[in-house]
């Protein structure tokens, strides 16, 4: 017997493929606390507005609705002041994040080159991003008015100039509001920019001296194709960002004068809080994730792209 | 045996109807165990600026001393720790409140706004009809007054107080530049001009939060709708909100905007906060609306560099009526459907609005919403207000969407649009 050779069950086996890959009980279990916690307080509210939006409910009873299916997204084709909250949006969206990323990007590669002050410059830069959106606000208010620091800049140029009412302007308010986002959020921006700028191919960028490129082709050629997947991440953060916008736009402008402000989040909540419409005001929010959720796609199309392109 | 398994079964009963004796007992005594509970009504109240807080106060402390066991919870206020309801400022107020009642949990007693929120509270069928209680323990609120707290004919709302909306203006630089207190818009604009003249502004306003540029309007139409019934009317859809009183009404304020009346920048101003600093550091001569529910702040801010007064939006050139103010309910509060205690709160009611409680108002130069005596020591200020409130005309649409369109447009009147642009709005918004 002792020199009966092992029984099958002691040869040692090799662990099957199968089991190798998947995460078991232990790994859902990992998993579980984030499924849950996404399902309960993103998919469900989700699911619940777009449910709502079929419902003429006045928000107030939970068993007093009538449903009216698609007609709240036929109201909101015929009407104006959601197309101007629309067209606000979207151009709000654009601006923002094309100057955030230009210039958080020409930030962040100042930065980089370790310029003398630019560790202050970071700080500084990146100060505004933990304020308040409500604070910054009510400082760019301050700012814009007639005795801000905008009129005393403009009347050291043009001393009998009237002062300029930003804010109280139709054709000014909107890009005052986006002068406030761009002063709070380009720190963002710059620090994101900044970390993928960490992590560049020092090989390429050598490569790319030695064969005599100067900084504008290095930049151009070697730097911006290694951060395209950070562009893609920091475009995708300001564009849904810019789309849900309300804070700022509410305490600076509450949407006017005259809806020229207007942004669908502050016209979704001007239809749930002041008309008790909640399902109209559900219907703008549906637009406001599909919009979302397109940009998301499209980023996750651009990655998928990039990697294929090498 | 049997004797044996009698005598337990006799047990069994005896103890199931103990039992059952002790069950009834604790039912009947319940109610009256639970009468001797305490009990705490939650108040909101968007106005825990001026001396509102102190009344508020003064009512609760008669009500608690009067009711043991029945308190009023306290919240943040800004006149002392042991003071006060709980107040949120008026941007947050209605939606605080919306989303509390949504989920069941408002406060018993709530101030509301007199316009359409207050309409759509009670269609919606969340608060408490107070037609039986009014008759026992109220005073006897003015009629037009009880009117805006009616709906489908009960009463919904128990009205604090009035207010009057009139232009304040700087009564030491008018007397400097010898402007007498303008009866007609011709006199209005010749005061503004003489104003310009020495680099100060005419009308300051603050219409960033809107609400005061419906006033502007409302103004107008006291006069181009002399009967002050066409407003009621075009709510109930008897009329169109393209009327030619309303027209003229919104033509007169483009014309006011045009001539230069209106101090510029209105729309990027807060009322009470842009438009006051213009008015209390005399770079603007006149500051529009004002009344009872501001004029302790334009005091504080002005802090006695200079007299100031208020006169009622002087009639358009050519009227033939008399000058007045617009006004109506300031404070108005209503009892929830899901309050525990309506029966409670309708009582806190009654001492908010008694005797002492108009006392109370009119120490704190507020005028109740009933006939009550003016005390001999009150000020040409208070006595002026008081005055302008027997002529005031109606500033409410109850329509929300249409008054929040006249409020838009009217940002865009001020901005230098046309009349009818605001006609328009109105119409489009009342076809919805």
């Amino acid at each position: 017997m002792a020199f009966a050779p092992p029984r099958p069950s002691r040869i040692p086996k090799i662990a099957s493929p199968r089991r190798s890959v998947t995460p078991g009980w232990l790994g859902l279990a990992f998993v579980l606390p984030s499924v849950v916690v996404f399902g309960l307080f993103l998919v469900l509210p989700v699911i619940a507005v777009a449910g709502i939006s079929l419902l003429d409910w006045a928000g107030f009873r939970i068993g007093d609705w009538t449903f009216v299916g698609l007609d709240q997204f036929r109201q909101m084709v015929g009407d104006p002041v959601f197309w101007r909250s629309f067209t606000n949006t979207l151009l709000f969206t654009v601006v923002t994040a094309v100057v955030l990323n230009i210039v958080g990007f020409a930030y962040a590669l100042l930065i980089a080159s370790h310029v003398r002050g630019s560790t202050l410059a970071k700080s500084a830069l990146f100060l505004p991003v933990l304020l308040s959106p409500v604070i910054v606000a009510l400082m760019w208010t301050r700012q814009l008015d007639a005795f801000g620091a905008a009129n005393q800049l403009i009347a050291l140029f043009a001393p009998k100039a009237k002062p300029t009412l930003f804010l109280g302007d139709p054709d000014l308010a909107l890009a005052g509001v986006i002068v406030a986002t761009l002063w709070q959020f380009t720190g963002y921006n710059m620090l994101l920019y900044y970390a993928g700028l960490q992590n560049l191919p020092r090989d390429q960028l050598e490569a790319a001296s030695i064969d005599g490129a100067g900084k504008g082709a290095s930049i151009r050629h070697v730097v911006v194709p290694s951060l395209y997947p950070v562009i893609g991440t920091v475009l995708l953060l300001n564009v849904i960002g810019g789309l849900r916008v309300f804070d700022l736009v509410y305490v600076m402008t509450r949407g006017g004068p005259n809806r020229s402000t207007e942004v669908l989040a502050t016209y979704m909540y001007e239809q749930a809080f002041k008309f008790s419409d909640m399902g109209y005001a559900s219907a703008i929010a549906m637009v406001i994730v599909v919009l979302s959720i397109s940009a998301a796609v499209l980023r996750i199309r651009w990655g998928s792209r990039m990697t294929e392109d090498g | 045996m049997a004797n044996t398994m009698r005598s337990v079964s006799t047990r069994w009963r005896r103890t199931a109807l103990l039992t059952g004796a002790v069950l009834a007992a604790s039912m009947i005594t319940a109610p009256t165990v639970g009468a001797q509970d305490p009990v705490e009504l939650e108040m909101w109240s968007w106005n825990n600026e001026g001396a509102y807080p102190l009344v508020h106060e003064d009512a609760i402390k008669r009500f608690e001393a009067a009711n043991p066991g029945v308190t009023v919870k306290r919240g943040q206020s800004n006149c002392g720790d042991a003071c006060g309801v709980t107040y949120f400022g008026y941007t947050d107020y209605l939606t605080k409140f919306k989303a509390a009642t949504a989920a069941d949990e408002p406060p018993c007693i709530a101030q509301i706004p007199w316009a359409g929120e207050f309409r759509d509270y009670v269609n919606s069928g969340e608060l408490v009809p107070l037609t039986d209680a009014i008759p026992t323990g109220f005073p006897a609120f003015f009629d037009p007054i009880v009117s805006a707290v009616s709906i489908n004919g009960d009463v919904w709302a128990v009205p604090l107080d009035v207010n009057t909306l009139q232009i304040a203006y700087n009564k030491t630089k008018f007397d400097e530049l010898e402007i007498a207190v303008p009866q007609t818009y011709a006199e209005l604009k010749a005061a503004t001009d003489k104003l310009g003249e020495q680099g100060t502004f005419g009308i300051a306003m603050g219409t960033k939060d809107k609400w005061s540029a419906g006033d502007l309007f409302f103004a107008q139409v006291a006069y181009t709708d002399g009967t002050n019934t066409k407003l009621t009317q075009a709510d109930a859809g008897e009329v169109g909100w393209d009327d030619p009183a309303f027209a003229q009404a919104a033509n007169n304020v483009a014309q006011m905007v045009a001539d230069g009346v209106i101090a510029p920048g209105a729309n990027s101003m807060d009322a009470f906060q842009g438009n006051l600093d213009l008015f209390a550091s005399q770079a603007a001569g006149m500051m529009y609306p004002v009344g009872n529910f501001v004029t302790a702040g334009v005091a504080d801010k002005v802090d006695g560099a200079f007299e100031w007064s208020l006169f009622p939006f002087p009639k358009p050139d050519g009227s033939t009526l008399d000058n007045r103010a617009t006004g109506g309910i300031a404070e108005m509060f209503v009892v929830t459907k899901d309050c525990k205690d309506p029966e409670q709160a309708i009582e806190f009611l009654r001492y908010l609005v008694n005797d002492e409680g108009g006392a109370a108002l009119v120490a704190n130069d507020f005028i109740p919403s009933w006939e009550y005596p003016v005390p001999s020591d009150k000020s040409d200020l208070y006595n002026n207000m008081v005055t302008a409130q027997a002529t005031a005309n109606s500033r409410v649409i109850y329509s929300t969407k249409v008054y929040a369109e006249l409020l838009n447009a009217m940002q865009g009147l001020m901005d230098g649009e046309p009349g009818s642009t605001l006609i328009d709005a109105m119409v489009a918004a009342g076809a919805q």
